[in-house]
């Protein structure tokens, strides 16, 4: 909720959202559902409870980590393009016939590796 | 050549960008207090007219025959900045006209490429922000707003009308109702139309002389830039306008948070007076109070802000805002030094218009009272007639039943995404 006093002397320090963001206006934030025990699902790139920041404004690419839209409802995958469609890159060939639209392509991971809460205030 | 960037239903594309599941669907986004409905969707403009109260379509929504939402202004206004940055980066000229509509100067385009370029901006701003706009181009803004206004009604203009391509412009504003003309008030259409001038033509054909006696100087700039001679420019914010600052050191170091808020009550209060002075008012209020920076082996500051919406310089209204942001950021066994309050995102008062989520801005009662409160204490000492700050109860709860998240600016609030796995197969992810 902090934001920049004018006038009041600058203190230079390290801002992350600099350093990861390079377009605000097309940059989002989405956390990861799901269930949140890290043990059934640790081997997976994308972990619930993670944060991914997401860039619009980026073009999708082969195996681009995307969120994207699948029967109406929020999915991160990597893709593929198949038949001149992106996909989910899965190991089955069954998802020709599913319609995926891209939202954004995902640029960081931001995930809490140690066991105390991240400070959200 | 001027571009009008018209954000199509943007209340309710702001809320369809985090809610992929309502695509399709009808829509509608609902005043301040869930009073009536403000933004419609395509799908929900066949069902309902503008306007509807909520009371009246109940029972479609109980029904789920229409999704509503309560007001989100400050999604709205983070998805409008995102809106403005995306446009800067084809303009040096923007100016923010409302929440959902910005005036681009397009003078350094070649005239041939603009409905090209037009395009661009369109699905650039789709991209980055997922917001459908519609670009009205023409040679005033005046004719740009007209423009847009078509360009979004007609689908076979796929979202853009550059005006100096259309091959009868006689023909365009006949069909234009002369009360839609940007300008046109509802006294100036009245006078029109009892002089039978009732399309946009028509008042564009007009006698100059009679215009001005009837519609004063405005109303004949307003008639020229339908000719097509520009009268109004680009007008971006002059940059000292952008905030008023109040703030202290105290006397003696501050403990109490009634102390405190006492200082900030008193700053509000100046505060609003340099607004009224100006003729700005506030869309947005800070406090912030910091300890000693020399003093104390503890430094301490901190900084909260509210969104005021509709933008206010009503004392009454800002003291009780700076109140309860004074509260959030007080944090109890520190010695305070100096506290600030500092209003931004200032609006001139006679631009706050046609912004339908709002309940009428500042009363013209409290307004006077403003005026009168203002005069008294120039003309005595200050603060001869102030605000009983603590005394006022507030009702901060508004009614907001359907209300959506703050998907883009609160933690606790982000859109949620799941991991995509086959159907049938691998992880099964609990919902």
């Amino acid at each position: 909720m902090a934001f920049p006093i004018p006038g009041d002397a600058i203190e230079p320090h390290l801002n992350l959202n600099q350093y990861l963001i390079d377009s605000p206006a097309s940059t989002f934030f989405f956390r990861v559902g799901g269930n949140h025990k890290r043990c059934q699902t640790g081997t997976q790139e994308v972990q619930p409870g993670d944060l991914l920041i997401v860039n619009r404004a980026l073009d999708v690419g082969h195996q681009s980590l995307i969120v994207g839209i699948i029967n109406g409802e929020f999915i991160v995958s990597r893709v593929q393009k198949r038949a001149g469609k992106w996909v989910p890159l899965t190991r089955e060939d069954d998802n020709a016939e599913l319609s995926l639209t891209i939202w954004g392509v995902v640029i960081v991971i931001v995930r809490n590796v140690s066991a105390a809460p991240l400070c959200l205030a | 050549m001027f571009g009008l960037i018209d954000c199509n239903n943007f209340f309710v594309s702001c809320e369809r960008v985090f809610q992929p599941e309502l695509e399709g669907k009808p829509v509608v986004v609902l005043s301040n207090n869930d009073g009536c409905v403000v933004s419609r969707s395509n799908e929900a403009k066949q069902i309902i007219p503008m306007q509807t109260t909520l009371f009246a379509i109940r029972h479609l929504v109980n029904q789920g025959k229409i999704h509503a939402f309560s007001s989100n202004p400050v999604l709205y206004r983070d998805m409008s900045r995102r809106v403005i940055a995306t446009l800067e980066q084809f303009s040096p000229e923007v100016e923010q006209y409302s929440i959902d509509e910005a005036f681009l100067g397009l003078h350094r385009f070649p005239a041939d490429s603009l409905t090209d370029r037009a395009q661009q901006i369109r699905r650039r701003v789709h991209q980055w922000t997922g917001i459908p706009v519609s670009v009205g181009i023409a040679s005033t803004k005046t004719l740009s707003k007209i423009a847009a206004h078509l360009a979004k009604r007609d689908p076979s203009l796929e979202g853009v009308l550059n005006l100096e391509t259309v091959a009868s412009l006689e023909g365009l504003l006949t069909q234009v109702e002369v009360g839609k003309v940007w300008g046109i008030g509802r006294n100036s259409k009245a006078k029109l139309n009892a002089a039978g001038i009732v399309t946009a033509w028509q008042l564009r054909q007009a006698e100059d002389r009679w215009v001005q006696k009837h519609l004063g100087i405005l109303g004949l700039r307003t008639m020229l830039e339908l000719r097509g001679t520009a009268c109004f420019a680009i007008q971006t914010v002059e940059p000292q306008k952008k905030m008023r600052i109040v703030s202290r050191s105290f006397g003696h170091l501050v403990t109490e948070l009634a102390d405190i808020k006492e200082a900030v009550a008193t700053y509000t209060t100046r505060c609003a007076e340099k607004l009224r002075l100006d003729g700005l008012a506030a869309g947005c209020l800070s406090v912030s109070m910091r300890t000693s920076r020399y003093r104390d082996s503890h430094p301490y500051q901190a900084a909260r802000s509210a969104v005021l919406e509709p933008p206010t310089n009503d004392t009454a209204v800002l003291i009780r805002t700076a109140m309860r942001l004074a509260e959030a950021a007080f944090e109890l066994g520190y010695e305070y030094q100096k506290a600030k309050v500092i209003a931004t995102e200032l609006v001139a008062v006679n631009e706050i218009q046609g912004n339908l989520l709002a309940e009428p801005v500042d009363s013209e009662q409290q307004v006077r009272l403003m005026q009168v409160m203002d005069r008294l204490n120039r003309r005595f000492s200050s603060d001869t007639i102030k605000f009983g700050a603590l005394g006022l109860s507030p009702d901060w709860k508004m009614k907001s039943a359907y209300f959506s998240q703050q998907y883009t600016t609160d933690w606790e609030a982000l859109p949620q995404v799941e991991v995509w796995s086959a159907p049938g197969h691998s992880f099964p992810i609990d919902r």
